[in-house]
């Protein structure tokens, strides 16, 4: 019982709470409205002729947004000069509505460099390439599609120049309204223009004799050529450069050498040449190295060119790009291919 | 009492004439050694001058009279010739007065008395030679009125005729024979119209013979030299300081082979005075058989002996000139060994004698030896004669053919006493500019490629040091030792430093001469061995920062090395000497003024002028051409280096030899 009358007690209550916001409420709206009336009366509009116009249907308020999403994505690798750049090129219509002449524009901020061509192996029908622009007809509503790319660049006047800023600007139409957009691309950077090479010679280039003994090689007599390895590098230092090489079994180190940089070790265990360059200079510089290396081949060996060095691999580091670069050369056999003099005169006779 | 100082006085300037005499003659150490058996009577200026690049010359003796100016002209030439006079000692030609430049010849003719010919039992006169008579050297031959014997009056007459005159150091007896019995049966070497026993005949003439060179030797004094020609006599040779043996090998010495010869002329010395001068003589009417010139001279360089080569024997007036001949091989510094044995027993092999600078191979064999040089390069002459042989190729095998020689030098591979960049290819040039040795690859293990190395002896104690400059420090290292090191130029500066090593003030000590290369200013920097710097200035514009490279020499002959400087890349090859406190004795421009690649500088005497060169190579951008100034910047003599290069050249000089004339060495870094 008692709990009951509790009960009607909290209705009433929860009444009475109601009725004293709807009697607030009524309130204001009564103010809201006096004010209201208030202003109205005290404005006295003063417009000139020349501002009154005819009077027009109002527009529909319709507001047309781009319903173009596109993305591009690069690589992170550097890229050697006179190769290309892979462009992944993302986008998607979200819109129910068609978009058409999308024509997206790469071009190159930094000075001295030129964005020379785009390359694509496989392109949408509706799509193609025209100079350093990629026109695509129409994307339907609510489609997307991926095209990757090959954007080549020219080689700039200035051999040290490394790092190329470029963009992209996109234009499209849609729903009669022409759009723009533009987005920043990652830096390209240039890996050093470097070249590893080596020789072997018994005459210098200029006919000096640099190897000794016979020439084609006899059986049991020593004979000795001069093996070069060399790299030139333009554009960014390089740092930890190691070329590596392998003597075969009937060949020795000799005891003459020419380092015109850093130093190098031979195992005898292994026959395994090394020559080492801490840090190249990005500006170019002579780096060689010279290296006698003496055959002594046995009766088995008539009749054969002969391997002088053999397993021939190098790596090394640009040191701007931050990028690990290696490479392998053919073996040097006593065919001698880079001596004009001696040339093919490399099977042993006895 | 004045004339007894007068007489000392003359004894005391003979004896020193004789002993720098004896000294000249001692003084040839070297190899080879070569003589000319030359018997012109008179002889002119440009054959002089041809005469006195031979060491040992054998002129007739007639030029005392014909031609003392020209034996004059030749050891102003060459002071440390030997010249002896040719005399026959046994015969005279018959009709010596129809030539009227034989005025020795007509002399002695006239003293010889009648009874000193050389007759057989029936009164005629024994001829060896055509259109000459015999002399009876022998006691058995008559008395003239002064009671002389032919035996007595030739030593007489080369003493007043020959050794009197100052032009000669002794005389050189033609035939001097230990017998006579085999020029003809029927001697009468007594003088009494009989035939004598050839026994007889023969101990009689040797007798007399001796007589004759015991008498020079009494009459001339120790130092006059006298050397005989003929079948070697044994019992001569303590009165000879050599023997000529004349057209070697001959059939009439040792039984006529190679063997024979060639031990007979290693040993002669053995019984001959001192200094020996034995000469193998070998002649052959073709010049150009160049194989028969070198197995003689080969054979010759086994001993310590001469060699001299012309037509034949009955035409010795040749001035033939081999490339073998502008060797320098240096001392001998091992006998000669066969290497077909293992004993040394003179036989027909295949024989190897070294040089300081080189070695001799003779094949005395009658087979083609293959000979592989182990752990050894060695090097053929380079020349224009023989070119197959003198081709100045390295080798470590070699195929002679049989009754051949060849002369070898010892591999090059380092320059001394002028800065070089480690690891470069170094081409080596005589001051003339032609090729004068294989090039090499100049490389120091341990130190850095490119690194500046100069291999001087710096404190005087018979070794060079290693001055090395590199990443902007000169480090000096001895027995691999780092005792010295600073760094010249400001701390920042790490490009190239030019070093070079001389007593430039004459304290005794040497100091070390630097300049900064490309990159830095063009100051001079003068270092002792403390590392103290004790002389600076700037050889350029101070604010010129292409570098410079320096270079010491004296080139003005006054004993004192003077500082030149090349200007570095970016100035003119402007070349500019200064002394050692940097007054500026020369200047001059290398190359055109408007060339701004750079000139690098060495300094040696290249001539032997006792004055040294300037010598510059072209920096980059021009051909590599070499020049060679003397101190007035007058151009000696200029050559191209290498054919189409125009990356920079660098020099640098050296004697590499030892013989007085220093080399140039054109370093190339693109080989």
């Amino acid at each position: 019982m008692i709990f009951n009358i509790f009960k009607i007690i909290k209705k009433r209550k929860k009444r009475r709470r109601l009725h004293f916001i709807l009697d607030i409420s009524l309130s204001v709206i009564i103010l809201l409205f006096i004010v209201f009336i208030f202003t109205f009366n005290l404005y006295q509009p003063s417009i000139s002729d020349s501002e009154i116009k005819s009077p027009q249907e109002p527009d529909e308020p319709v507001e047309i947004n781009d319903p173009l999403e596109i993305e591009f994505s690069l690589s992170s690798l550097a890229i050697e000069k006179n190769s290309f750049k892979t462009l992944n090129l993302n986008y998607k219509n979200t819109s129910e509505d068609e978009i058409d002449e999308i024509v997206v524009s790469l071009e190159t901020i930094t000075s001295g460099f030129n964005l020379s061509r785009l390359e694509s192996d496989s392109l949408p029908e509706n799509v193609e390439i025209n100079g350093r622009d990629l026109v695509i007809e129409n994307i339907d509503g609510f489609s997307d599609e991926e095209i990757v790319l090959r954007a080549y660049f020219s080689n700039p006047a200035d051999p040290l120049l490394r790092h190329c800023a470029w963009r992209a600007l996109i234009d499209i139409n849609f729903l009669d309204e022409e759009f723009s957009q533009e987005y920043s691309l990652d830096n390209v950077r240039f890996l050093s223009d470097t070249n590893v090479t080596s020789s072997a010679y018994y005459h210098s280039i200029r006919g000096d004799q640099l190897g000794i003994g016979p020439i084609p090689p006899i059986v049991s007599i020593p004979t000795s050529y001069w093996v070069f390895f060399q790299i030139d590098n333009l554009g960014n230092d390089l740092s930890d450069f190691v070329f590596s090489g392998q003597l075969p079994h009937y060949a020795s180190l000799g005891e003459k050498k020419s380092l015109l940089a850093g130093n190098y070790s031979y195992n005898p265990d292994n026959n395994q040449l090394i020559w080492q360059v801490p840090s190249i200079d990005k500006s170019g510089g002579t780096y060689r190295a010279g290296f006698e290396i003496e055959i002594i081949p046995d009766k088995q060996h008539t009749g054969q060119v002969l391997n002088i060095i053999e397993n021939l691999r190098y790596r090394y580091k640009d040191s701007v790009c931050y990028q690990e670069k290696s490479g392998s050369l053919p073996n040097l056999d006593t065919n001698l291919q880079s001596d004009f003099i001696n040339q093919g005169q490399g099977t042993v006779i006895e | 009492m004045k004339f007894k100082y007068l007489i000392f006085t003359i004894i005391f300037i003979a004896s020193f004439f004789s002993a720098s005499q004896a000294f000249a003659i001692e003084k040839k150490s070297s190899y080879p050694k070569i003589a000319n058996y030359f018997l012109k009577w008179d002889i002119n200026d440009k054959e002089a001058e041809k005469l006195a690049n031979w060491d040992l010359l054998i002129l007739d003796m007639e030029l005392s009279i014909n031609s003392p100016d020209k034996i004059k002209r030749i050891r102003e030439i060459n002071p440390d010739v030997v010249i002896l006079a040719y005399i026959t000692a046994q015969e005279i030609i018959d009709d010596v007065y129809s030539y009227p430049n034989a005025i020795l010849r007509q002399e002695l003719y006239r003293n010889i008395d009648d009874s000193w010919w050389l007759r057989d039992k029936e009164g005629k006169k024994i001829v060896y030679w055509p259109n000459t008579s015999m002399l009876n050297v022998s006691d058995g031959a008559g008395l003239n009125e002064k009671e002389e014997r032919f035996n007595d009056y030739l030593p007489q007459f080369v003493m007043e005729n020959i050794q009197s005159t100052g032009l000669w150091d002794g005389v050189f007896y033609d035939n001097t024979w230990g017998d006579v019995s085999w020029v003809d049966r029927n001697i009468d070497i007594n003088n009494n119209r009989r035939n004598s026993n050839s026994n007889h005949v023969d101990d009689l003439w040797s007798g007399g013979f001796k007589k004759i060179l015991q008498r020079t030797r009494d009459l001339t004094g120790d130092d006059f030299v006298i050397v005989g020609n003929g079948r070697v006599y044994h019992p001569y040779l303590p009165h000879l300081h050599g023997m000529m043996l004349e057209g070697f090998p001959s059939y009439w010495e040792s039984g006529g082979t190679w063997e024979g010869s060639i031990n007979t002329y290693l040993k002669l010395p053995n019984y001959t005075r001192k200094p020996s001068l034995t000469v193998i003589n070998k002649y052959h009417k073709d010049r150009e058989d160049y194989q028969k010139f070198r197995f003689g001279l080969g054979s010759a360089l086994l001993g310590d002996g001469y060699y001299s080569f012309d037509y034949d024997v009955s035409n010795h007036t040749q001035t033939w000139w081999y490339d073998e001949y502008e060797v320098y091989l240096g001392k001998s510094i091992s006998p000669p060994f066969n290497l077909l044995k293992d004993n040394n027993n003179i036989e027909a092999g295949l024989w190897r004698r070294d040089f300081e600078n080189g070695v001799v191979i003779v094949n005395s064999s009658q087979e083609k030896q293959r000979i592989v040089f182990e752990n050894e390069v060695l090097e053929k002459i380079s020349g224009t004669q023989d070119e197959q042989i003198n081709s100045g190729e390295k080798i470590n095998w070699l195929e002679i053919e049989a009754r051949d020689a060849i002369i070898l030098l010892k591999e090059m591979n380092i320059v001394n006493d002028s800065s070089f960049t480690n690891g470069e290819f170094l081409r080596v040039f005589d001051s003339a500019g032609k090729l004068a040795r294989s090039g090499f690859f100049a490389y120091l293990q341990g130190f850095s490629g490119s690194s500046q190395i100069l291999l001087h002896d710096l404190n005087g104690n018979n070794s060079r040091e290693q001055i090395v400059s590199y990443d902007g420090e000169v480090k000096v290292y001895q027995n691999s030792l780092e005792i010295l090191s600073f760094s010249p130029f400001h701390h920042g500066f790490k490009g190239k430093i030019s070093i070079a090593a001389a007593d430039l003030n004459g304290n005794g000590q040497k100091e070390i001469i630097v300049g900064a290369g490309p990159g830095g200013g063009p100051q001079v920097r003068v270092y002792n061995l403390q590392g103290d710097c004790v002389s600076t200035f700037f050889a350029y514009d101070k604010n010129f920062r292409g570098g410079i490279d320096v270079a010491v020499g004296d080139t003005n002959g006054n004993g004192k090395y003077e500082i030149i400087t090349g200007a570095g890349p970016g100035g003119g090859p402007h070349i500019r000497i200064f002394d050692y406190r940097g007054r500026e004795l020369s200047t001059f421009f290398a190359y055109d003024k408007n060339f701004r690649g750079g000139v690098n500088v060495a300094s040696a005497d290249t001539n032997l002028n006792n004055k040294y060169e300037i010598i510059s190579g072209s920096g980059p951008g021009s051909k590599a051409e070499v020049k060679v100034f003397n101190d007035k910047g007058e151009t000696i003599n200029n050559f191209l280096a290498i054919d189409d290069y125009l990356k920079g050249i660098n020099v640098s000089v050296f004697d590499s030899t030892g013989n007085g004339k220093a080399e140039i060495f054109v370093g190339i870094k693109h080989y």
